[in-house]
């Protein structure tokens, strides 16, 4: 009769323990997950190369960017955002190299002293491989809400068959650099 | 008694089951949470024009004076004029030539089988029809596109001609229109 007792003690702890590390478990995923949401402006450059369109063209709608990437990080680290592209701009068989298709972060949302780090002076090429476009700051590292954005230039070299050419951008934050 | 600790086993049991279901619930998330990553995408396209352009230059031919039953050139050495085209549709092209009719003069006219052309050579990786060959009213093919001639690259292919005017042609001035098509269908 004691040992019964002992051990149906024993079950209801045991049991107590487990569902607190489920809630335990479930409170820090919903509290530290990384977010990112791409606003809803696709890179659309129009007609290019014909006898009255451009060769390169900047995409900037909003005058200083084109579209906004809003983040939040893992809380209590530094994070990136990383940008690439599956695979070129491509139509059919043919592709437009990735050195002719640029990104440019030109803003960053927060203050100046904890915004975080990006090249802000230049246009950086387009990869198949993830490249890190902005590192996370102290505002950032504190699980707040980061918008950055983005311009895009784009140049149809001489000779590129006529066609429909696209793929997907893709944005990714991460704490792995 | 016996009853009793039977039954605390059958919960034991259940419990052992359940803590072990929640234990493994728990972890997804942990497992979600270690990776610390969100992803997003947008799409990114451009329409690359057509451009499909013939240019002829110079767009004059002269024979100059010549004597009825000669075969004459026109003397220049090597091509007389060039066919310039440009095509970035990325699918093989034609060059025909062909005369809206005979070389008419005031009183006689010339017949189109005594005009004449030939391909003098090529900037293009296309092929062209060799030999001299006889104008007609229909077009006749002299170059096909092949390579890098369709995704934009200029080619140039030069003519040059020649003209055998029958020995009992009347003296005067002859002419006619030569017509350059460039098109993607070798039917028309």
């Amino acid at each position: 009769m004691k040992i019964a007792r002992d051990r149906s003690g024993l079950l209801k702890n045991f049991t107590a323990l487990i569902a607190i590390t489920f809630l335990f478990c479930l409170c820090s995923n919903i509290c530290a997950a990384a977010t990112i949401s791409v606003s809803r402006d696709d890179l659309g450059f129009g007609n290019m190369r014909g006898p009255s369109e451009p060769v390169e063209l900047e995409l900037a709608k909003y005058g200083s960017y084109h579209n906004e990437i809003t983040c939040t990080g893992p809380s209590g680290t530094t994070w990136y955002l990383k940008i690439w592209l599956p695979h070129p701009l491509s139509s059919g068989g043919y592709e437009i190299p990735n050195s002719n298709f640029k990104w440019r972060v030109t803003q960053v949302s927060g203050d100046s002293s904890d915004v975080g780090t990006y090249n802000e002076a230049s246009y950086t090429e387009f990869s198949n491989q993830e490249v890190i476009a902005y590192t996370s700051g102290a505002n950032g590292n504190s699980g707040n809400t980061v918008t950055i954005r983005f311009k895009y230039y784009l140049f149809v070299p001489d000779g590129q068959v006529t066609g429909f050419y696209d793929t997907p951008v893709r944005y990714k934050v991460t704490d792995q650099n | 008694m016996i009853k009793e600790v039977m039954i605390d086993q059958k919960r034991l049991a259940l419990t052992v089951a359940i803590g072990v279901a929640l234990f493994c619930i728990s972890l997804t998330p942990a497992l979600v949470y270690a990776q610390n990553e969100a992803e997003d995408e947008t799409s990114a396209s451009v329409i690359v024009a057509s451009i499909f352009t013939l240019e002829v230059s110079p767009t004059y031919i002269d024979f100059g004076s010549i004597t009825p039953g000669e075969w004459c050139e026109t003397g220049t050495g090597s091509y007389d004029n060039e066919a310039t085209c440009v095509s970035n549709n990325g699918r093989t092209w034609y060059l025909k030539v062909s005369a809206q009719g005979p070389m008419l003069g005031a009183q006689d006219e010339i017949p189109l089988d005594s005009l004449k052309w030939s391909i003098y050579n090529t900037t293009g990786a296309g092929s062209v029809v060799g030999g001299w060959n006889s104008f007609s009213t229909s077009q006749t093919l002299s170059y096909t596109s092949a390579g890098d001639d369709d995704i934009g690259n200029e080619v140039d292919v030069r003519f040059k001609y020649a003209l055998q005017a029958p020995s009992d042609t009347k003296s005067g001035a002859y002419d006619t229109t030569i017509k350059y098509t460039m098109t993607q269908s070798i039917t028309e």
